[in-house]
């Protein structure tokens, strides 16, 4: 029988799938094989978006967010997301996004699933995005500043924004339709949350808001409310 | 050792040519010693704007390429004392100079000169970089138009990415009248969203048209609104505090014939 490659790259119709078929235990040596394969294929897989296959592994958010961290930030490569299957059919993650430790999370007290807790990293923006600026990541983001019209914020977690939101949110991009856009003023261009899509009404009578507000999926709508403390623990 | 500026906009017709004109100018009149690039390679205008077409022999191609030396190339101002001139080539492209040939080159002017101020080409592409790649700070041009203070966030942006320092904002072409009835973005509006200091408002003046195309910037014309306009941004670029003109002084017809004759206070 043929020894099967460890870290294996295939074409598909959405970009390259990145097979990582190891039965390796060790995650570190998973990672450098990635690395390793990613350096010497960098020319083939230039501006590519990439699917990460895991195989039966399950690995934690942690880890996840490590693989992630070498193929977008080392190489520049979008990762559209994470899948575990035999290179065949592309099921979405449940949940979260992730299937990893996220019970490991729940609050011990109460005993409840833990919304309040996110497992996921947080990246924090301390600027204002301007036109044409794009901020991608795997977890949650929080923008300090202004997003303006033509700037995009994209994250598989969570988008808080202590500022302006006037550009593009996609909050839960990886198909997590719990997650949440709050911002101190919520002006978006186009609101994306999960798999749903939305825009303000066309409407020009719409008063601006005057305070923080919440868009988060309910009943299959994108619902933006007044922010308060309670808004999100529902 | 002088500055160098950058004068750009990413969008296209908001000004830029004309602003660096009669900035360049308003500062010969301040007795500064201006040298104005042309990094419009292709599709330069500065030169007709200023009136020294006629007088181009070698440009900012033939110095990059050494078939002159700079001193060469630069056109004295008809005009003024101080003021020069390097045009752009009109029969290359903007990829016959390299950011780091700019940056000689500017970097040269400003062993001469106070002042350098570089006429960037629209858009985002190899001539914007050429331009900006030189410049010690960048004054963005825009107007009162949603598409217009869009391109200037882009720019921001990218000026920001460049390690430039924050730059200053002129807003072109204002029209009082309108903003009054809210017909056009008022300047808070603009600056809400672009967030960088305002470098002045400079007010729809029919006189502009004129005077570019007779090759005399207006900032030379009393009685020109927006030629007093750019005599006072100069003077802020220089560092004097000089207060926003007033725009309603526009409204009237007796207060604008008052003010031809030479009667307003």
């Amino acid at each position: 029988m043929v020894k099967r490659e460890d870290v294996i790259f295939k074409g598909t119709k959405t970009g390259v799938l990145i097979q990582i078929n190891s039965e390796q235990e060790d995650f570190e040596v998973v990672k450098a094989k990635l690395a390793n394969r990613l350096s010497s294929a960098e020319r083939f897989l230039q501006g590519a978006e990439v699917t990460i296959d895991i195989g039966g592994r399950s690995l934690s958010s942690r880890q996840l967010l490590e693989l992630e961290d070498i193929i977008y930030q080392r190489y520049g490569l979008k990762v559209l997301k994470v899948i575990h299957g035999e290179g065949g059919e592309a099921k979405e993650p449940a949940g979260e996004g992730f299937s990893g430790d996220k019970e490991n999370w729940s609050p011990s007290e109460g005993g409840r699933r833990g919304e309040e807790v996110s497992p996921e990293a947080t990246l924090l923006v301390k600027r204002t995005l301007r036109s044409g600026q794009s901020i991608r990541y795997s977890g949650n983001v929080v923008v300090l500043g202004d997003v303006n019209p033509g700037a995009e914020v994209v994250a598989s977690g969570d988008i808080i924004v202590m500022g302006v939101l006037r550009g593009v949110a996609h909050a839960g991009a990886q198909g997590n339709d719990r997650a949440v856009v709050a911002a101190f003023r919520l002006q978006p261009t186009q609101l994306r949350i999960g798999n749903y899509i939305s825009r303000p009404p066309d409407n020009e009578s719409n008063e601006p808001p005057s305070g923080p507000e919440v868009a988060q999926i309910k009943n299959g709508l994108v619902v933006v409310e007044a922010y308060q403390p309670q808004t999100l623990s529902g | 050792m002088g500055e160098s500026l950058v004068i750009t906009s990413g969008k296209g017709g908001v000004g830029k040519t004309t602003t660096t004109a009669n900035l360049g100018t308003s500062l010969a009149l301040l007795g500064r010693k201006v040298a104005l690039l042309d990094a419009d390679i292709g599709l330069r205008n500065l030169d007709v704007v200023m009136g020294l077409e006629n007088r181009i022999v070698f440009d900012l191609v033939d110095v990059v390429e050494g078939y002159c030396r700079l001193k060469q190339a630069l056109i004295k101002d008809k005009r003024f004392e101080g003021l020069y001139l390097l045009p752009a080539a009109q029969t290359k492209d903007k990829t016959a100079v390299s950011p780091e040939q700019m940056k000689g080159v500017v970097g040269e002017l400003k062993e001469e000169f106070d002042y350098v101020l570089i006429d960037s080409p629209a858009g985002i592409e190899q001539g914007f970089k050429n331009a900006v790649a030189g410049a010690d700070r960048a004054v963005i041009v825009t107007t009162p138009e949603v598409a217009a203070v869009r391109d200037a966030d882009r720019i921001i942006g990218l000026i920001e990415a460049a390690e430039l320092p924050a730059p200053k904002l002129i807003v072109n072409r204002i029209r009082p009248s309108m903003v009054k009835k809210g017909d056009m973005m008022d300047i808070d509006d603009m600056l809400e969203i672009l967030a960088i200091e305002l470098l002045g408002v400079v007010p729809e003046d029919e006189m502009i048209v004129v005077s570019t195309n007779r090759g005399e910037p207006a900032a030379t014309l009393q009685g020109s609104r927006a030629g007093e306009a750019y005599r006072n941004i100069a003077r802020r670029i220089q560092g004097e505090p000089v207060p926003l003109m007033s725009l309603e002084a526009e409204g009237g017809l007796l207060k604008r014939l008052k003010k031809l004759m030479g009667f307003s206070s």
